[in-house]
C-alpha cells in the first residue's frame, strides 16, 4: 500500500470514529434529557381575553412533575361504601357510566364520574372517633372506606348556622396541593356535627406520576406569554364579600349581575404558588398551574370595585405544552 | 254532655268541663271519668284534640307547661329589660338567683342573643330607610332652593339622629369607662347641641333680637343654655342686670322678658329636661334629645312663618311682586318643616307627610288655574314646577314605605313562623297545645288575646317611709288573665273570641287554673261580669266588694235589674277564682313584702353604689338604653359586687380579706366582658358604617340623584336644570312579567336531546313567581343530575362565558355557569346556578358534553334554597325567554324535546 492509499485510508478511519464519537454523544445526550420529547397535553385549563399583570409578583424558574389523572372508577367501592354508612341505602339511579345514587330519605351517597367524587349525607352521621377533623383524618377516612392511602393538607374549616363545621381538605402530591375551583378550592371536604361526620364529598380518582421532569416557566417569561389570547389561563372572582355589601341589592340571579361579572379588567397579582388544577375524571394530564392571588376590578354603575380573585395559569415552559385548540 | 242534643255554645261547654274537671278531681285517679267531647258547635277538629290532650295529659308536656310549674313555684324579684319593647328580659327569681350570682354573663346570654337578633332585624330595614330620608330631605332642600336656617334644620335632624341612634352604644360604654369620645362622634354632637342651643336663644330674645346680638355674646349665652338653668340665670343677671333690684334699666327689663321665656320653654315647651353634670343638682334642657330638637326646630320655623304672615298682614300696600316672593318664603318653610316632623322611619308619619304634600299639590294646581286665567305665564311655570317637584317627592315617600313595609312584613313573619314553626298550618294545632299561639313575645302576628287584671283582695302592712314614721303599704291582690283582644271587624272578633275559649282548654291553661292562678275561673267570673255590664248597664263590678257582700254594691246591682240568682251565680264565679287563685296570689304577697322589706332597699343600694356614680346625665341615658341593647355584663357584675356590699360582705379585712382576691377575678372577668361586648357593638355600628359609606361613595348616590332630580342648586339661591336628568323613578318595580318574550327558535338538527339528561323532571317554581323568582323569568327544576351542551356544539359555537361561584345574602350559593350555544342564527343562553361548573370560562363545548352538575343542598351549605335544585335562566338572542318552553319544544321549534313538568304555583 503506498502512502497515499495510507493517508487516505486513515483520513476515513478517522472521519467514522469522529461519526461514531459524535453518533455516540448525541445519543446519550438525548437519553438523559430529562424534558418530554413531545408537547404535553393541557386541557384542563381554557384562555381568556382578560389581562394579567404579574406586578411584583416573582416566581423562578424550577422543574416540575407531570401526573396523568387515572380512568379508574370505584363503583363497587363506593356502593361497599353506601351499604357500611347505611344498608337502608337503595341505590335509586344508575346513570350508567356518568351517575349513580343511593337513597334513603334525606340519606344519600351520590357517586358522581364527571369528576369522579363521591358526595354524601347522612343524618345520624359516621361516628368519628378524632377531637377534630386534620389532613391525617381525610386519609383515615379514604383509607378506611375506599382503601387507597392518599395524604391531604387543611387548612380551613367553616361553622354552619346550622351546627355543622366542614373542614376542606386538598389532595396532596408530593407535598404539592392537588385543587378545585369551588368550595375554597378544596377537592374534598368532610362536615361534623356533634363529634360525628355528617355530610362530606370525597374525590377518587388515582393520581399517577408520570416519570421526568417539566420545566416551570419564571415570571420573566410568563410575563411574556401570559396577556397572550391562547396563553391557557382562567380568572375566578370572588363576589362574594362584595355582594353582601356594595352589590347587595343586585340579585345574582339578575341580569345586572351578569352585566357587572362582564365588566372585569384590571387584575394585577400580588402572589403566586404551584398547584396542580383537578377539573375532571377525562381531563388526562395533571399539570402543574401557578395559583395567583389576584385584585381585580370590576364596574357597577360608572364606580370601579376591587374584588379579590383567584388566577390559575399554566406553569410549564409554553414550548412543552400543547392546547386542545 | 249526651247525644243527640242541640249544639252548646262554646261558653257553656267551657263551664261544663270546668265543672266536670272539679267534679272529678274531688274522686281517686281510678275513679275519674274519661273526658268525652261532644255537642261543641264550631271546629270540632281542634276540640277533639283538645279533648285528646285533657285526657293524656303526659302526651303533651311542653316546654310552655313545665314554664308554668316552674313559675307556679318560684317568686321573681325583678328583671332587666333585654331591648325596648321588653319582650327580651333577665328574670331574677327564686330559682334563678343562684345561678346568677354563680355566672352572671351566662345567665344574660339567652335574652342577650334574643336582643341582638331584635336589633339585627330592625337594622335590615331601618338602614335602607334612613339612607333614602337623608337623600332625599338634603336633595328635596336643595330641589326647593331652602335657605341656610332650613337646611340647618335638616342637617341637624340628621345628626341628631345619628348620634341617637347610631353612636349611643358606644359612647354610653366610653363615657361610662371614662374614655374619650371620638373625634367625629364628638363634632356630630357638637353641632346639634350648639344648633338647639342657637335656637333656644332665639326664642328668649326673638329672631331679630338674636340675629342683631353680638357673636361673642351668642356664644356666651349658648354656653350657659348648656350649662343648665342655673347657668342661664347667672349669665342673664351678670350680663343684663338683676331685675330684682329697685331701680330696673331697660337691659335688665330685657333680661328679665328673655328669662322669663326661657322658664316657659322649660317649663311647658314639652322639651326634655335633665340634670345637666355641670352644676351639682343644676337641669337643663337635654340638647341632644331628638324630640327636643325637633320641637325647636318646628317652633323656629312656625314663628318665621308667622313673622312673615305678619308682615304681609300690617303691609297691605305691598306690590304683588313682594307679597308672591313672601308667599314663597312661606311655602318653602312650609316644606322644611314637612321634611322635619315627617321623615322618620315610621309609616303613619309618612302617610301624614303623604297627605300633607298631596293637599299642597290641590292647593298648587288651584293657583296655577287662577295663573292661568290671569295670563300669568311666570305663575304658571312656577306652580307647574312645583306641582311636579311635590310629585316627584310623593314618590320619594312611596319609596320609604316601600322599605318600612319590608321591615313590617318580615317582622310578622318571623313571627308567624316563631309561632307556628316553618311547616305553619301543620303546626297550628300543636301551637295552641303548647301556648306559643298566645305568647306575646312570640306571637306579635296575630295575637288573639289580650292580657286583664282583676283583683280578689288585698294586703297591708305598715313601712317606713325616709322620716323613719311608719305608712300602710297596700297591694292590690291581681289575677292577670288573657281576654279575647278586640278584632278589627265583628269576624275577627268572634274569631279571637273562639280562640280565647280554646286557650282555656288547653293543657297549660287546665295546669295553670288548677294549680297555679285559677286563670280558667277567673276567666269565667269576668266573662259573667261583662255580661251583666252588658245587659244590665252595671258599672264598678268590683269582686273584692261583692265577695265581702258589700251592701252599696249589692244595692247598685239590685237597683240595675239584676235577680238574687244572678248575684249568686257572679259571687260563685268570683268565689271559685278567689280560691283557686290562692295560690298565685300568696306568692305575689310574699313577694311584695319581700319587696318592700328587703329587694326595694337592696336595689337602692346598689343603685347608689354603682349606677349613680356616673353624674353625667347624657352618660345616663346612653348607657340605658345601650343596656336595652345588649350591654348587660357590667350590670350583671356591677349587682353581683352590689349584692355583696348590700350584704356587708365586702368589708376590708377578715373576712374582707378573703374575698378582695374573689372580687379581682371577677373584676378580671368585667374587663373580658366588657370587651367582648364592645367589640360586638362597634362591630355592628362599624358594618351599618361601612355600608354607608360604601353606598355614598359607591356612586349609588349619584346615581340616585341623577335619576331623581329634574334640578340642581349650583350656588345659593340659583336654580338650574340638572343636565343628569333621565326621568326615571328610583322606585324598584318589581320586572313586568309581560316583559317575557315569546320563545321562536329555528329548526334544530337531529341527534338533538334533551338537556337535562333522560327521564321527567319536575319545575318547582316558575318565571315571575313566588319570593325567589318574583324578578326572574328562571325555572327551578328537581331530578337533574347534569346539564348538556346540546349536540349541535362543537365548532367553536357553544363558549362559557361565566365559570365560578357565587353567593346569594345568606351565604355560599354554589357554582354558576353561563354559556351561550348558536346554531342556525339563533343565539341560545343557558344561566345555570346551583350547579358545579365542568368548564371554565372561555372555554369552547364539545356535542352533548356535561357541562355542569348539579350541587346537592350540602354542597351549596343550604344558604340559599331549600333543596337540590337546578336554577335556569335562558335568553333566545340576547331577550329573556321562558326555560321551560326552550326545554320542552320539540327540536322543529327550536326546543329540546325535554319532560319537564308545569311549574308548581
Amino acid at each position: 500500500m503506498d502512502k497515499k492509499k495510507k493517508l487516505i485510508l486513515l483520513v476515513i478511519i478517522g472521519i467514522f470514529v469522529i461519526a461514531l464519537i459524535i453518533a455516540l454523544y448525541l445519543v446519550f445526550k438525548s437519553q438523559t434529557n430529562p424534558y418530554p420529547k413531545e408537547a404535553i397535553n393541557q386541557e384542563s385549563l381554557n384562555s381568556t381575553t382578560e389581562t394579567i399583570a404579574l406586578g411584583d409578583t416573582n416566581i423562578e424558574s424550577s422543574d416540575g412533575y407531570l401526573y396523568t389523572v387515572s380512568k379508574m372508577v370505584m363503583v363497587e367501592k363506593v356502593g361497599e361504601f353506601a351499604y357500611s354508612l347505611s344498608p337502608k341505602l337503595i341505590q335509586t339511579i344508575n346513570e350508567k357510566g356518568s351517575y349513580y345514587e343511593w337513597r334513603n330519605g334525606e340519606d344519600y351517597v351520590i357517586y358522581e364520574l364527571e369528576q369522579n367524587t363521591v358526595i354524601f349525607a347522612l343524618k345520624q352521621g359516621i361516628t368519628w372517633n378524632e377531637a377534630s377533623i386534620n389532613g391525617y383524618s381525610f386519609t383515615q377516612f379514604t383509607k378506611n372506606y375506599f382503601g387507597e392511602s392518599w395524604t391531604y393538607s387543611t387548612s380551613e374549616s367553616e361553622k354552619q348556622p346550622s351546627g355543622e363545621t366542614i373542614y376542606y381538605a386538598k389532595r396532596q402530591i408530593e407535598g404539592m396541593n392537588v385543587e378545585m375551583v369551588l368550595n375554597n378550592q378544596s377537592t374534598d371536604y368532610l362536615a361534623t356535627k356533634n363529634g360525628k361526620i355528617v355530610y362530606g364529598k370525597i374525590l377518587l380518582s388515582d393520581l399517577a406520576k408520570v416519570e421526568g421532569k417539566l420545566p416551570l416557566i419564571s415570571s420573566e417569561d410568563l410575563d411574556k406569554y401570559l396577556n397572550l389570547e391562547s396563553y391557557p389561563k382562567e380568572i375566578y372572582p370572588e363576589y362574594g364579600p362584595i355582594q353582601n355589601t356594595i352589590l347587595s341589592a343586585v340579585d345574582y340571579k339578575s341580569e345586572d349581575f351578569d352585566t357587572i361579572v362582564k365588566t372585569i379588567t384590571n387584575c394585577k397579582s400580588s402572589s403566586a404558588s404551584i398547584i396542580y388544577l383537578y377539573k375532571s375524571l377525562t381531563q388526562g394530564n395533571l399539570t402543574p398551574v401557578y395559583k395567583l392571588d389576584l385584585q381585580c376590578e370590576i364596574t357597577y354603575k360608572d364606580t370601579k370595585y376591587t374584588i379579590p380573585a383567584i388566577g390559575y395559569v399554566n406553569a410549564i415552559d409554553p414550548k412543552y405544552v400543547s392546547t386542545a385548540e | 254532655m249526651g247525644k243527640g242534643k242541640k249544639p252548646k255554645g262554646e261558653e257553656e261547654v267551657l263551664g261544663q268541663i270546668f265543672d266536670f274537671i272539679f267534679k272529678e278531681a274531688k274522686k281517686k285517679p281510678g275513679k275519674r271519668k274519661p273526658i268525652k267531647p261532644t255537642g261543641i258547635s264550631t271546629s270540632g277538629e281542634v276540640v277533639d284534640g283538645l279533648a285528646a290532650a285533657l285526657e293524656q295529659p303526659g302526651l303533651f308536656v311542653s316546654d310552655q307547661i313545665l314554664s308554668s310549674l316552674n313559675d307556679s313555684l318560684t317568686i321573681e324579684f325583678g328583671r332587666i329589660k333585654a331591648n325596648e319593647s321588653g319582650s327580651q328580659n333577665a328574670k331574677f327569681t327564686t330559682t334563678s338567683l343562684i345561678s346568677f350570682l354563680s355566672d352572671p354573663n351566662k345567665f344574660f346570654d339567652k335574652p342577650k342573643e334574643g336582643a341582638k337578633m331584635g336589633i339585627r332585624d330592625a337594622m335590615k330595614a331601618g338602614f335602607m330607610g334612613r339612607i333614602q330620608q337623608e337623600l332625599i330631605s338634603n336633595a328635596w332642600a336643595k330641589k326647593y332652593n331652602l335657605d341656610l336656617d332650613a337646611r340647618k334644620a335638616i342637617r341637624g335632624h340628621y345628626e341628631a339622629e345619628k348620634i341617637g341612634r347610631e353612636a349611643e352604644a358606644q359612647r354610653a360604654f366610653a363615657m361610662s369607662a371614662g374614655a374619650a369620645i371620638g373625634g367625629d362622634d364628638n363634632s356630630r354632637k357638637n353641632y346639634v347641641i350648639s344648633r338647639s342651643a342657637n335656637l333656644v336663644g332665639k326664642e328668649m330674645f326673638g329672631r331679630d333680637g338674636w340675629e342683631s346680638m353680638s357673636e361673642a355674646r351668642k356664644i356666651a349665652l349658648q354656653q350657659a343654655i348648656i350649662g343648665g338653668n342655673i347657668a342661664v340665670k347667672k349669665f342673664m343677671t351678670s350680663t343684663y342686670g338683676d331685675p330684682s333690684l329697685r331701680i330696673v334699666t331697660p337691659s335688665a327689663r330685657l333680661g328679665a322678658i328673655a328669662l322669663s321665656k326661657y322658664d316657659n320653654l322649660v317649663a311647658r315647651g314639652g322639651l326634655k329636661i335633665s340634670p345637666t353634670g355641670f352644676n351639682n343638682g343644676d337641669k337643663g334642657i337635654n340638647l341632644l334629645d331628638l324630640n327636643t330638637y325637633n320641637k325647636l326646630e318646628i317652633g323656629n320655623i312656625k314663628g318665621r312663618i308667622r313673622d312673615m304672615e305678619i308682615y304681609i298682614a300690617r303691609n297691605p300696600g305691598l306690590s304683588i311682586n313682594e307679597k308672591q316672593k313672601i308667599q314663597m318664603g312661606i311655602d318653602k318653610l312650609q316644606q322644611a318643616s314637612v321634611i322635619v316632623t315627617g321623615n322618620h322611619l315610621d309609616l303613619d308619619k309618612v302617610q301624614e307627610s303623604k297627605i300633607e304634600l298631596r293637599r299642597m299639590v290641590e292647593d298648587y294646581k288651584s293657583k296655577l288655574e287662577a295663573a292661568k286665567r290671569a295670563g300669568d305665564q311666570n305663575g304658571v311655570r312656577y306652580y307647574k314646577d312645583q306641582i311636579k317637584n311635590l310629585k316627584e317627592g310623593d314618590r320619594q315617600l312611596n319609596a320609604l314605605n316601600f322599605w318600612g313595609k319590608i321591615g313590617k312584613r318580615e317582622g310578622q313573619i318571623d313571627s308567624l313562623k316563631d309561632v307556628l314553626g316553618e311547616g305553619l298550618a301543620p303546626n297550628a294545632l300543636l301551637s295552641v297545645l303548647n301556648g306559643s299561639l298566645y305568647d306575646k313575645n312570640r306571637n306579635s302576628f296575630y295575637l288573639p288575646i289580650k292580657e286583664e287584671e282583676i283583683s280578689f283582695g288585698s294586703h297591708t302592712w305598715d313601712l317606713k317611709d325616709e322620716t323613719g314614721t311608719k305608712k300602710p303599704e297596700t297591694h292590690a291582690e291581681e289575677i292577670t288573665f288573657f281576654c279575647a283582644a278586640d278584632g278589627a271587624n265583628k269576624l275577627s272578633s268572634a274569631y279571637k273570641a273562639y280562640l280565647t275559649n280554646i286557650y282555656y282548654l288547653t293543657p297549660r291553661s287546665i295546669l295553670r287554673t288548677l294549680f297555679v292562678n285559677g286563670e280558667g275561673f277567673v276567666y269565667l267570673a269576668y266573662l259573667k261580669r261583662q255580661r251583666f255590664i252588658t245587659e244590665y248597664g252595671v258599672q264598678n263590678l268590683d269582686f273584692v266588694k261583692l265577695l265581702k257582700n258589700d251592701s252599696t254594691l249589692l244595692t247598685e246591682l239590685s237597683r240595675k235589674g239584676l235577680t238574687k240568682g244572678h248575684i249568686a251565680s257572679l259571687k260563685f264565679s268570683g268565689r271559685l277564682a278567689q280560691i283557686f287563685s290562692f295560690g298565685q296570689r300568696k306568692r305575689d304577697m310574699i313577694k311584695n313584702w319581700m319587696d318592700d322589706h328587703f329587694f326595694k332597699q337592696m336595689r337602692q343600694k346598689i343603685y347608689n353604689s354603682l349606677i349613680k356614680k356616673i353624674t353625667d346625665a347624657e352618660a345616663l341615658a346612653l348607657l340605658k338604653t345601650w343596656l336595652a341593647k345588649g350591654g348587660f355584663e357590667i350590670v350583671a357584675k356591677a349587682i353581683v359586687i352590689g349584692i355583696l356590699d348590700a350584704l356587708g360582705i365586702a368589708a376590708t379585712g377578715g373576712f374582707g380579706s378573703f374575698i378582695v382576691p374573689i372580687l379581682s377575678v371577677i373584676v378580671v372577668d368585667i374587663l373580658y366582658g366588657l370587651v367582648k361586648i364592645v367589640v360586638q357593638v362597634v362591630l355592628l355600628v362599624a358594618l351599618g358604617m361601612i355600608g354607608f359609606i360604601f353606598f355614598v361613595s359607591s356612586g349609588a348616590k349619584k346615581d340616585f340623584d341623577a335619576q331623581t332630580y329634574a334640578y340642581t342648586n349650583v350656588v345659593p339661591g340659583e336654580v338650574v336644570t340638572n343636565p343628569n336628568f333621565k326621568g326615571t323613578s328610583p322606585i324598584i318595580q318589581p320586572d313586568d312579567p309581560s316583559n317575557i318574550g315569546n320563545f321562536v327558535g329555528g329548526t334544530l338538527p337531529d341527534g338533538e336531546k334533551c338537556l337535562l339528561g333522560s327521564g321527567s323532571f319536575h319545575c318547582t317554581q316558575g318565571p315571575y313567581g313566588s319570593y325567589s323568582h318574583q324578578r326572574v323569568a328562571a325555572v327551578d327544576i328537581t331530578g337533574v343530575n347534569y346539564f348538556y351542551a346540546p349536540a349541535f356544539c362543537g365548532n367553536n359555537n357553544c363558549k362559557v362565558t361565566y365559570s365560578g361561584s357565587t353567593s346569594c345574602t345568606n351565604g355560599y350559593a354554589g357554582g354558576m355557569m353561563i354559556f351561550t350555544a348558536s346554531y342556525g342564527g339563533n343565539t341560545y343562553e343557558f344561566k345555570l346556578i346551583h350547579v358545579q361548573p365542568g368548564a371554565g370560562s372561555g372555554a369552547t363545548l364539545s356535542s352533548g358534553q356535561r357541562v355542569a352538575r348539579v350541587m346537592t343542598v350540602q354542597e351549596t351549605t343550604n344558604a340559599c334554597s331549600s333543596g337540590m335544585h337546578l336554577h335556569l335562566q335562558t335568553k333566545m338572542n340576547g331577550s329573556v325567554v321562558n326555560p321551560r318552553d326552550v326545554l320542552n319544544n320539540n327540536t322543529s321549534s327550536g326546543g329540546f324535546s325535554c319532560s319537564v313538568s308545569v311549574c308548581d304555583p
